[in-house]
Parts: structure tokens; C-alpha cells; sequence
């Protein structure tokens, strides 16, 4: 049975974070969220902090958020919108910040450890900025992770609300990939992590190579390849070339950037090298939707049967290994695609994870005096209908003239006030 | 938490909201529920087990006092208003649901304090709108009533997002009401009959079948020894029940003003079948679990229909069919064309004493009827299935397509397999007798597509132009002059998209598009522009739901039909 309570329709909310569809990061979180709020009746809207983004510029970086009319420029933005709610995902301009009319949360999308090195060595010091303005802006309300894992890092530093929620995914964003492009003679590697610090595919790189030489010996009876998306041919630096044996690099391919259904269709197995904290990427959570196979190179991976410390290679050569016979068997490998999908969605969906946000979200507007009531504003604020007044003005009119009354009343308020409706029932009642 | 549900409309409405109250009550087992009504709708919801609280507003009186057009009855009204109103003002509502669509109860709904309102209501600037799509769509059938598909209680139950309501009974006569109900049958000699109720009144002589009709009925009834039969009415109907007892003779009850609400209700729910036409008993009739042939000439069985399975209904297939007793058609053809021998007949067939197939049906164009049986659809929608293998037509396939394809557009990805559907419309096509003019009925479809798609184009342009100006208010500072100018060409657009055919699916999808418009919000111009482009692009993505059904119904008219 449905037993969820009703939201605020209506309500408008602004998410601040760079409008980056293809480059990754917090915007596919965050318009996930969108998306969903849209869904259950708020009124969302994403401002893109960085000024004149290409990518906003680009037709081909449009996506179905974009052309709903929902991702505003910072240099377009007006500030004095009001909004009942502002979501800081990477940047709030300040004067926004400065606003206490508005409600705020504060999304914390970063692995905590990256935000402590990147401080260490020099780049932004969120971190002192948390600790310090923690206590300090009455209007943020709530801070809010989607990283179960992440929970005992930030309790350390946040003394306020920490909401936290579980990674989200929009299950339908993401189809079963179908069983008919198996080849038993072809094994299909894929990585298609961001590449950034402890997330290149540097121990993949290695630990494939042991496969690939066996294979070209005929001591394997299937060829293996390595398909490398994120940085396309052209970009590579140099380095990562090294680390290929002669006569092994016709199996790399660096393919820069693809659709992610197509790549999950047209391969056998994803591979992750997971960051300290094994965290579940957007590409493992899509990776899941899609059925996909996972072979993580953490030992502590819950979300797949087929994981070792990538460190090992050669272990971790093993269980890939030991994933791709256990895909021989075509109901095996069609059973661990359903259990995939399965296990997506029955923890990342949007539709039951977003709810404690949206309860937060709904606490913060009942708290809240500054809110503007958009879905069907009403004075009813508490104040009395003075019954009184309204005597005096059908009393002061000799004719009884109920619509003349109200307009009287009405006058030239842009408001309606409770007493003008009062009239105006008057007036409807005996037409419906 | 503390909901409240405003239903201050006529008692054949409220009646019709039972499952709805039931079904919030049981979704919300923990919350208060409260209903604000008027003096009749209190007899409905009185002992009712899913109110816990109910307020009256003396509706009738303060009519009466604001007719009468006085100033001294005007402030008596206002002091009745202030009695009435008063403990609910008190009240901090969590949830307060209007069921209604008079601008009289979206101003309630304004005037009390609540933390979330659905349904009509009225914004501080006057506005009346409701932001719920479902209710979009049950204002667009207002407009163009052939295309009501949904009965009333599955619109307001998804307007509110519950999943279900209960089935039927949804309410049970008092024990004593009951006792008095048996008493007065055993007298009478009853007891052991299948009882036949008949309600030959209703609200307006536009949807009264002719008392001759129910006579005939009733004097053919009467000679079967299994049957008994009793004429229902109100106090105002007493005459019209003396007329017709005049005029079958005896071997019929006359209980026509004779009983309170709770008395019906016994003796309804001690019915095999109420005869009636479209009437508040009716309602109430499904409530308690009788079944129903409601006979409907100018208003929509698909919208005010009895709720539940199993019941019946017979109405013309004339042309201005329902009318909604505006009586535009000049004639009133629809009244008389019931032949009083085709609702014998589907009477002995729903007691069983008579087969299905020998069913009589006329079938001329002109004045022909249609018999349906209620059921549900694999989504749990009421719905009406002829059982007299009648001619499928074209209003039958778009009203087929309109309906899947809103399912498709609004549930959004929960709507079941592809296969069921087609499941559905292949048995829901079966139901029909072959159309008059297969390649009319064809030519028809290409039709209904060819204008889909050139709607669907127009949309698209003013999508364009409202993502203009949208843009353009975005920027400080100005070009106020070419946002008014884009609006003007948004109008003009706009404009050219109703010159619709009125008799049409397409014309049911601009009426649809053309409620979204209306209930939007009109705060500043960014607001509005931005939601504009969301139903442009809601509706664009429907026309394509439409477009694509339209196409695989001309295979399956092919193959299938």
C-alpha cells in the first residue's frame, strides 16, 4: 500500500552545481534528483555556476533536462528569485550564501579523504570552510550525503543535521543488456571510470596483460581485449603506453566517450579499481542496471560476488577469469544479469532513496517563516477572518449586493484577502 | 495526521465518493478524517466507518438566504457561514482534499489552514486551478463528454495517488434499518423473491426514462412468480411512484418517500437488481453491494456510473449522446429510444431466469441502444464493455486509444508489459461486432493520425517559442518588447491549434493540452514559461503514445478485429 505522505507541491527548488553532462561528476547525481522532484511535484530547477559553460552552449551536450527549460546560467541568473529551497551541490555564490531569508542544504558529494588531500596540497580548503561555518549559517538545515560509508568522516566534522541517504539511480535510465552478443571466443573487458587520483586504470592495465599473452599463445581459448573509455586516443599521455607489452597493444582500446547503454550491451565484463572506501560509482550503479558483470579490484565490494585487491594482479586476473566461466553457462549468465539489475534496483532507486530527502526537505518548509507558498497560496496563516468587517460591509450597503461587495473588498489588492473569498463563497454557493 | 475532504456538492456526488473515503482511510489507517459537507451529504457520510469527524455547512440555507437578495439575509448567511465554518477554521489541516470542481469549494480550500491541499483550490491571486494532471483530464471530458472514459471515483483516487479503493460494499445499512427492511418484506410476502428495485426519478426530466417505460418493465416483471418489485424515490418523487404503481397495478410495493437514507440502504442491499436511472441511489446501490442497470440518456455512464463489477447500463448511440441535459439536439430522441423490451431482457438475463443469447438488440444507427457490464482493466480502472456484440466504431478505437495512451503517459513507466496491453486491446476490440465499414473505420485511424501529427508539430513550435521567452527572462534588464511579441505568437499559435475538428481524438488532446495551460500558475513570466514548456512537452510526448497506438491498432484492426 501506498503510505507515503503528501509533499508540498509546488515548492521551488534551485540545485547549484556545474552543468556537466558529459563530462561526469556531481551533475548526473544531482539531476537525477531533479529529475525526480519534478516528478513528485516540486518545482526544480538546476543553475549552473560556472559562467557561460561550453557545454551549455554545445547542442550535443544538451540533455532532457537542459531542453525541459530547467538548467539556468549563472550570468542569466537573476539572484533576486526566490526559491523556497537552495541545494549547494559545488558552488553558491555568495550572495545567495548571504541570504538568510533562504532555506539551504548542503549536498556532500566528495569522498571525504579527497577533500582532506586536496586541501593538504594547496587547493580549495573546504574542509576549514565546513568546520568553521558549521554553527554559523542558521539557514542551512541539513547536510546531506548519499555514502552510507562516508557517515563516520563527516560526523567528525559537521555538527549540525547529517542526513544520510544511499547512492540513487533512475531504474529506468538503464535496460537489461540483451543476452545475443555473447561470444564464447571473445572476452570484452570494459573500464569506464572518471579518470582521476587512484581511479585510472593503472592495476587493470597490468593485471589484463597475463590473459592477454596466455590467450595469444593458444593457452586460452578466447582472445581479450581491454576497452578503455574516458580518455580517447588522442589525449593519452604517453606514460600509460608503457606499461603494454610489445604485441599486446592491438588488444587496448582507448575509446574516449560513448553512450553508456551501448557500452554495456557490447561487452562481457566491467571492471572497477574502486577507490579506498569502495563506494558504488554511477558507473557501478548503471554497470548493475544494465546486468553487466563486475569484477571490483576491492575485497570489500558488497555489490558483486567477483572482487580482489587489484593490487594482486595477478588475483585479480583470476577472478576475472573466474567471472567470465562462470558467464559460459548461458542461464548462469543470464541469471547473474537479472540478480544485477535486481540489486540496483532494489537498493539505489531513486523513487524510495530520494524519500528521506524529500522528508527533509518537507521539515525544512514547515519550519521555515520565510517560505513563500507557491502550491495554492493561501493567507491561511493563522490570522482570524474578521466576521466583523465583513458585517459592516454588507451592512453599509443598502441593496445587498454581494458581487458588488466583493469587489469593494477586493479593491486594488493584488492578494486576495480571506474575507474577499469569504464573499466570493457567498456569490458562488448558489451556482453550484 | 489530520486530513479533511471537502464534498459539499449534491448527494448523488457524495455517494459516489464512499469508495474514496474508505480507501484513504485505508491507506491512512492512523489519520484523522474529517469531511466537510452539506446538510445532505451528512446523511451520507453519517455512521459512515472511514469518517471519524464530520462538519456540516448549512449549504441549502445559505443558498436560500443569498437568493433571497436581501441585505439582512445576505448578513444572516454570513452569520451561518461564521457558525459553520468556525470549528473547521480552527483546525491545522495536514491534508485537505477537495473532490469537488465548483469555485465555491476550491475557495474552502483557500480559506482553511493546511500544509498540503489536492484537488481545486484557489491561489492568492485569484487564480482557480488544480495542479493535478487527472484533473486536467476529467475537466477536458467536461468539455468533450463522448471522450469520458474514467469514472469520477478513479480520477479523484489517482488525483490523490492512492493505489486502490475498496471493492464494493463500501457501506452497510444499520442493524435496525435492516430488521425493519425484512419485517416490512416477510409482510408483504417477499422474502423469498429476487427483489427488483426501480427508481423512476431523477434530478432533471432529462435523464428520466419515461414512466410508461418502467411500467411496461414492471408489468412484464411482475407476471415472473421469482420476482418481487419495489419503486424507490424521495419525498419530491412520492407522485411519480403513486403514477407508476398507478399504472402497473398490483404485485409492486410502492416505497417511494416512504424511507430515510438508512432505510434504502437495507433495502438496497437486500436487492438482486435496482432498475434506475442516473441518480444518487444508484450510487448507493453499488455501495452496498446490489448491482445496477443504470439507464443514462444525457449524462456519461463512463463518469458517473455505478462503481464496481458486474453492473449494467443501457444508453442511445445517438449522436449527441450525452448531452448533459443542455438538450442542444432539439428532440429528445434519446428518451424514448429504450425499448422497454430491451431492458426486460437484460433484466431476466442479470437474474439469471433468461441466457445471454437471447438478447435482442437493435442495432439501427439512428436509434439504436448499447448494453455494458462493468469490470476492471488490467490497471484497475473501471471500465464498460458492450455485451450485445455491438458494432465497433470509430469514437469506440479512439477512446480505446486515448485511454492506454494517457495510462502510458501517466504512470510513467509503471504500466504493465507491452504484451498486456495488447492483450487488452485485442480483447477489448473482440467485445465489438465488426465495425459497419471496415475501411472507413481504417481510413479513419490514418486520419485520426495525420491530425496528430500536425498537432503535434504546432506543439513543438510553441515549445520553441515559450523556451524564447523563457531565455529572454532570464537576462536582466529587459526586451520586454520581443517577450511580448513571442507571446503574441504563442497566442496566434495557439489559436490555430483549436481549429480542430470538435468530433475528435485530436480535439480531446488540444481540450487536454488547453486545462494543462489553465492550471498552471501565473506568477512571473519565467515561472510560466518554464512550466509551459513542461506541458508542451508533456503533451508532445503524449501525441507520441497516441501516434504510435494509432499505428499498431491499424495492425491490429487487420489482423485482429
Amino acid at each position: 500500500m501506498n503510505r507515503a505522505k503528501p509533499l508540498s507541491k509546488g515548492r521551488s527548488i534551485l540545485h547549484f552545481c556545474n552543468y556537466s553532462p558529459i563530462t561526469s561528476g556531481i551533475y548526473p547525481e544531482t539531476r537525477d534528483l531533479v529529475l525526480e522532484e519534478l516528478r513528485v511535484g516540486y518545482e526544480a530547477w538546476i543553475v549552473d555556476h560556472v559562467p557561460n559553460n561550453p557545454q551549455r552552449k554545445d547542442p550535443a551536450c544538451h540533455d532532457d533536462l537542459f531542453r525541459a527549460g530547467r538548467v539556468i546560467g549563472i550570468e542569466e541568473f537573476d539572484d533576486t528569485q526566490p526559491s523556497d529551497l537552495v541545494c549547494w551541490h559545488s558552488f553558491v555564490p555568495e550572495k545567495i550564501l548571504q541570504d538568510r531569508q533562504r532555506n539551504l542544504v548542503m549536498f556532500l558529494h566528495a569522498m571525504p579523504s579527497h577533500v582532506f588531500y586536496n586541501e593538504l596540497y594547496g587547493q580549495e580548503p573546504v574542509l576549514s570552510y565546513l568546520k568553521n561555518v558549521t554553527g554559523t549559517l542558521p539557514h542551512c538545515h541539513a547536510y546531506i550525503t548519499l555514502w552510507p560509508s562516508h557517515r563516520p568522516y563527516w560526523e567528525n566534522i559537521i555538527e549540525e543535521k547529517l542526513l544520510v541517504t544511499n547512492p540513487i539511480i533512475c531504474c529506468d535510465s538503464i535496460s537489461l543488456k540483451p543476452d545475443d552478443a555473447f561470444d564464447p571466443g571473445r572476452l570484452r573487458l570494459v573500464v569506464m571510470d572518471t579518470w582521476r587520483g587512484g581511479k585510472e586504470p593503472y592495476y587493470i592495465m597490468n593485471a589484463v596483460q597475463g590473459m592477454m599473452t596466455r590467450s595469444r599463445r593458444g593457452e586460452l581459448p578466447f582472445e581479450v581485449s581491454l576497452h578503455i573509455y574516458g580518455q580517447g586516443q588522442g589525449n593519452i599521455p604517453p606514460v600509460w603506453r608503457t606499461l603494454i607489452r610489445r604485441g599486446l597493444e592491438g588488444f587496448f582500446h582507448f575509446k574516449g566517450r560513448d553512450d553508456p547503454q551501448h557500452i554495456f550491451d557490447t561487452h562481457d565484463i566491467l571492471l572497477t579499481q574502486v577507490g579506498e572506501i569502495p563506494t558504488e560509482s554511477r558507473v557501478i550503479r548503471e554497470g548493475l542496471l544494465s546486468g553487466i558483470p563486475i569484477v571490483a579490484g576491492h575485497a570489500n565490494a558488497e555489490w558483486t560476488d567477483f572482487k580482489h585487491d587489484c593490487r594482486d594482479i595477478e588475483g585479480f586476473a583470476g577472478e576475472i577469469l573466474g567471472c567470465w566461466e562462470h558467464m559460459q553457462d548461458g542461464e548462469a549468465r543470464r541469471r547473474m544479469f537479472t540478480a544485477n539489475r535486481e540489486l540496483a534496483c532494489s537498493r539505489y532507486d531513486i523513487r524510495k532513496n530520494a524519500l528521506p530527502i524529500f522528508e527533509c526537505y518537507e521539515e525544512i518548509f514547515a519550519r521555515s517563516a520565510a517560505v513563500q507558498a507557491r502550491a495554492h497560496p493561501s493567507p491561511s496563516d493563522g490570522s482570524p477572518i474578521r466576521w466583523d468587517l465583513l458585517r459592516h460591509a454588507l451592512a453599509s450597503d443598502e441593496a445587498g449586493d454581494l458581487a458588488a461587495a466583493v469587489e469593494r473588498m477586493a479593491g486594488a489588492d493584488e492578494a486576495m484577502s480571506r474575507e474577499e473569498a469569504v464573499l466570493r463563497l457567498l456569490v458562488d454557493l448558489p451556482r453550484a | 495526521m489530520n486530513i479533511l475532504i471537502i464534498q459539499v456538492l449534491r448527494m448523488g456526488d457524495a455517494l459516489q465518493l464512499l469508495p474514496l473515503v474508505q480507501g484513504i482511510k485505508e491507506v491512512f489507517p492512523q489519520s484523522r478524517v474529517s469531511i466537510l459537507t452539506s446538510t445532505l451529504g451528512a446523511s451520507v457520510f453519517e455512521n459512515q466507518p472511514g469518517v471519524d469527524e464530520m462538519f456540516v455547512l448549512r449549504k441549502e440555507a445559505l443558498v436560500k438566504c443569498v437568493r433571497d437578495g436581501k441585505r439582512e439575509t445576505t448578513i444572516s448567511a454570513l452569520h451561518i457561514l461564521e457558525q459553520d465554518l468556525g470549528p473547521v477554521l480552527s483546525v491545522e489541516w495536514d491534508w485537505i482534499i477537495n473532490f469537488g470542481y465548483t469555485f465555491s469549494s476550491a475557495l474552502l480550500s483557500y480559506l482553511l489552514q493546511a500544509r498540503h491541499r489536492s484537488g481545486y483550490s484557489v491561489t492568492g491571486r485569484r487564480q482557480f486551478l488544480a495542479k493535478e494532471a487527472w484533473f486536467a483530464h476529467f475537466l477536458a471530458s467536461f468539455v468533450l463528454r463522448q471522450y469520458s472514459i474514467f469514472n469520477w471515483v478513479d480520477v479523484n483516487r489517482k488525483m490523490i495517488g492512492l493505489p486502490r479503493v475498496p471493492a464494493p460494499p463500501v457501506t452497510h445499512p444499520q442493524p435496525d434499518a435492516l430488521s425493519r427492511a425484512r419485517a416490512f418484506l416477510q409482510n408483504a410476502g417477499l422474502e423469498e423473491r429476487k427483489l427488483i428495485g426501480l427508481h423512476p426519478g431523477a434530478s432533471g426530466d432529462h435523464k428520466r426514462w419515461p414512466l410508461e417505460g418502467f411500467a411496461r418493465l414492471c408489468r412484464e416483471l411482475k407476471r415472473r412468480e421469482e420476482c418481487g418489485l419495489l419503486i424507490f424515490g424521495g419525498p419530491g418523487e412520492k407522485e411519480l411512484g403513486m403514477r407508476l404503481r398507478g399504472l402497473v397495478g398490483d404485485g409492486i410495493q410502492d416505497l417511494t418517500g416512504e424511507t430515510t437514507l438508512e432505510d434504502l440502504k437495507a433495502y438496497l442491499s437486500l436487492c438482486t437488481l435496482l432498475v434506475t436511472n442516473d441518480t444518487g441511489p444508484m450510487h448507493l446501490a453499488a455501495g452496498v453491494g446490489a448491482r445496477v442497470l443504470g439507464l443514462f440518456f444525457s449524462t456519461h455512464f463512463a463518469e458517473t456510473g455505478p462503481y464496481g463489477p458486474g453492473h449494467l447500463v443501457i444508453h442511445p448511440t445517438l449522436p449527441c449522446f450525452p448531452c448533459q441535459g443542455t438538450g442542444a439536439c432539439g428532440h429528445r430522441r434519446c428518451l424514448e429510444s429504450v425499448p422497454p423490451d430491451i431492458v426486460r431482457d437484460v433484466v431476466l438475463n442479470a437474474l439469471g431466469i433468461q441466457p445471454h443469447d437471447r438478447m435482442r438488440m437493435d442495432h439501427d444507427a439512428e436509434a439504436g441502444v448499447r448494453v455494458l457490464m462493468s469490470g476492471y482493466d488490467p490497471w484497475g480502472y473501471l471500465e464498460w464493455a458492450p455485451v450485445d456484440r455491438s458494432a465497433l466504431t470509430l469514437l469506440d478505437v479512439e477512446k480505446l486509444l486515448l485511454k492506454t495512451s494517457w495510462l502510458a503517459y501517466t504512470e510513467n513507466g509503471n504500466m504493465p508489459e507491452a504484451p498486456v496491453e495488447k492483450s487488452y486491446l485485442l480483447s477489448r476490440l473482440g467485445a465489438f461486432g465488426p465495425p459497419g465499414d471496415k475501411e472507413a473505420l481504417r481510413a479513419g485511424v490514418l486520419e485520426m493520425i495525420r491530425r496528430l501529427q500536425e498537432q503535434r508539430a504546432m506543439m513543438e513550435k510553441a515549445c520553441l517559442g515559450s523556451l524564447e521567452i523563457q531565455s529572454l527572462c532570464l537576462k536582466p534588464g529587459g526586451e520586454a518588447a520581443r517577450i511580448k511579441a513571442l507571446g503574441q505568437d504563442l497566442e496566434k499559435l495557439e489559436g490555430e491549434m483549436s481549429l480542430v475538428d470538435k468530433d475528435s481524438a485530436p480535439a480531446f488532446v488540444h481540450e487536454l493540452l488547453c486545462m494543462m495551460r489553465e492550471n498552471l500558475e501565473r506568477k512571473d513570466t519565467l515561472g510560466l514559461s518554464t512550466a509551459t514548456i513542461g506541458v508542451y512537452r508533456g503533451m508532445m510526448r503524449f501525441s507520441d503514445l497516441m501516434i504510435k497506438r494509432s499505428r499498431d491498432m491499424l495492425d491490429l484492426l487487420s489482423h485482429g478485429a
